[in-house]
């Protein structure tokens, strides 16, 4: 290779390039323990930091006033404070598990919840720096859930909330270990409910196997997969190395074999895998992690690269049963290239909607790497694009651990739903005529705005249009520069 | 009040000082974005951390962590809100700047291909396992990659 070949070329660009990343303080985990500086645009601004310890003791730094140790034998701990004026007590049970208060300025359940009852907030502190993730209670909608992940200067509706006096909070520092039961308690300290959570780390074993129980649905927690039977047990069919994080477990018709997407921490790479829940066996088949099962649950739809062209993803069909290929579906559209990033069927199993990254070439207007929608029939394997430039759907999409209806087509409708938006629909003529388009606030703050009843949309020119349920789109700011935020 | 820090935290530590930096370089290259590269880099460690006494490489386990998160964050909502379209372009020499931009202008899995090859200088099996395809694949990607670089930049 001489110094003037493409490849010493391309060597030197990204030497160049990596040489101007600004060289971040490179604390170790352990420097963790440094107070952050208030004011500073993190979750949990004056975060609570930990250090585990051989005797399993977690420090735990509230403030420079308060602070607790835990140890293994702690089971319960009652917290108060004061926040916006208001008393807030907090309480947890179980090893591992410690709470604290949340600072001043911290997004407030009651809008996290959409006027439910309580959200508590999972963290796990690295480096400095604290991913966080939330569990939301209901008491109108039993049952706890996870929210996406959030990590620190993610731009998240959450950040929007204010601190309401409503409403109790939880900040549970977790280990990989982790596991307890959370107690969420109102202003009066009387008990709103109580949630469990095991935080399985990739060393949790099995926790059981289904036997002649039936299954009622699957789903993915702290890196395992768990199904609840029919009679309301909840058990971890597999240990807690299920790292992906996209897509939710599907109970086939067999009642037993949940198809999944998978990836472990020795070998990161996504899968689809079929497991037994009878017995915990399973098999599996590379893809590319996209996973849509058809309503049938007979037809498995996976990504996988189209080998003649070396980059571009296709979908490829497999019976569920036995993960043999029925078909292949390009996605290319025109001289269009791209990756598939997510694929619901339509309710009829007869086709699918697909969202791709687009690569645009000479002849395609598609803007680059924006996220579109397209299409496929099954039968015809052919694919007609819909939304050239679908972020403003996928801004306020749902989690991808699915407890939400996500999107998909409802005859000539595409739908989606959101933690806030249940079953928003809008018609695919109407799509067509949106506004909404590039040249957006990069922070996406103005971009699209979850409402009870609707959505705001920015198009071009910083126009503000609310979107209602029934589809109707109406202009409600010419100017959204020369206004204040809604 | 007392601390003890046990012995994976402390080579976690030394694994951290050695690679973080090299990793976030890694994955600002495969993301354009620093924020995220850092997030990345972060999470990477996350990961490795409760089974570091059980990975044989953990260098090796990083890089392709990096390279697969870097994969999955493209999508990723939260990610996709933030992230623009075209890299951030610290100001470059005018010949890098052309190779760099040409980059992005490749299918995201060749310019992974290329940035793994020639900047983590994986070679073609490295590649392949970090990218979790084939090994006729990850050929074929930086094949392409190559090609298409070169016809734009000889043009």
């Amino acid at each position: 290779m001489n110094d003037t070949s493409i490849e010493a070329r391309i060597a030197r660009t990204l030497q160049e390039v990596a040489a101007r990343l600004p060289d971040r303080d490179a604390a170790p985990p352990a420097a963790a323990t440094r107070r952050p500086a208030r004011g500073t645009r993190t979750l949990v601004a004056a975060a609570a930091v930990f250090i585990v310890s051989s005797l399993g003791a977690y420090l735990l730094t509230v403030d420079e006033e308060r602070s607790v140790m835990l140890r293994p034998e702690v089971r319960r701990v009652l917290l108060t404070a004061e926040v916006d004026g208001s008393e807030l007590r907090l309480e947890t049970t179980g090893g591992n598990c410690v709470v604290v208060v949340l600072p001043e300025g911290f997004p407030s359940a009651e809008q996290a919840c959409n006027g439910s009852d309580a959200i508590a907030i999972k963290a796990m502190n690295w480096g400095g720096k604290t991913r966080v993730s939330t569990l939301v209670w209901g008491r109108a909608d039993p049952g706890a859930r996870f929210s996406d992940v959030i990590e620190d200067g993610a731009t998240s509706m959450l950040y929007e909330a204010r601190v309401g006096s409503g409403a109790a909070f939880l900040l549970v520092i977790d280990v990989p270990a982790a596991s307890g039961t959370i107690a969420v308690l109102d202003q009066a300290g009387s008990a709103i409910g109580q949630a469990t959570f095991d935080h399985g780390g990739p060393n949790r074993k099995p926790k059981g196997t289904l036997g002649d129980r039936r299954i009622d649905f699957a789903y993915r927690r702290d890196g395992a997969i768990w199904v609840r039977t029919t009679d309301g047990q909840d058990i971890r069919i597999t240990d807690g190395t299920e790292n992906a994080s996209d897509g939710y477990p599907f109970v086939l018709p067999d009642g037993h074999t949940i198809v999944h997407s998978h990836a472990t921490f020795d070998s990161p790479v996504d899968s689809v895998r079929a497991t037994d829940a009878r017995d915990g066996s399973s098999r599996e088949v590379p893809t590319q992690s996209m996973l849509a099962v058809s309503p049938d649950g007979r037809t498995l739809a996976v990504s996988a690269i189209n080998d003649d062209s070396g980059a571009t993803e296709e979908i490829v069909l497999l019976r569920a049963d036995t993960f043999v290929e029925i078909k292949r579906i390009g996605i290319g559209v025109g001289d269009t290239v791209g990756s598939i990033a997510d694929a619901v069927w339509d309710a009829d199993g007869q086709g699918l909607l697909v969202e791709t990254r687009c690569c645009s070439t000479e002849e395609s207007p598609t803007p680059e790497d924006h996220l579109r929608l397209v299409d496929v029939d099954k039968a015809a394997a052919t694919e007609l694009p819909r939304v050239d430039d679908s972020r403003w759907i996928l801004a306020n999409r749902a989690p991808s651990h699915g407890q939400y209806p996500a999107l998909r087509r409802v005859g000539a409708e595409l739908q989606w739903g959101t933690l806030r938006l249940q079953g928003t629909k809008i018609s695919f003529e109407l799509i067509a005529t949106l506004p909404a388009d590039t040249g957006l606030d990069d922070e996406g703050a103005l971009y699209l705005l979850a409402r009870r009843n609707g959505l705001w949309l920015v198009g071009d020119g910083h126009k503000l249009f609310e979107l209602n349920a029934a589809g109707q789109l109406k202009l409600l700011l010419d100017d959204v520069d020369s206004a204040s935020t809604p | 009040m007392e601390l003890a820090i046990v012995d994976p935290a402390i080579r976690v530590d030394d694994l951290y000082r050695l690679h973080r930096s090299r990793l976030a370089r890694l994955a600002f290259l495969l993301t354009g974005s620093a924020e995220i590269a850092d997030e990345l880099a972060q999470e990477a460690f996350v990961r490795l951390w409760p089974r570091v006494d059980e990975i044989r490489d953990p260098a090796a386990y990083l890089t392709t962590t990096v390279a697969n998160l870097a994969r999955g964050h493209w999508r990723r909502l939260a990610v996709e809100r933030r992230h623009a379209p075209v890299p951030p372009g610290p100001a470059l020499p005018a010949d890098v700047d052309e190779v760099w931009s040409q980059l992005w202008c490749l299918p995201e899995r060749e310019r992974s291909a290329l940035v793994l090859r020639f900047y983590a200088d994986l070679d073609i099996a490295g590649v392949a396992k970090a990218m979790g395809c084939r090994l006729g694949t990850a050929k074929s990607l930086v094949h392409r990659g190559l090609a298409h670089l070169k016809e734009v930049l000889e043009q």
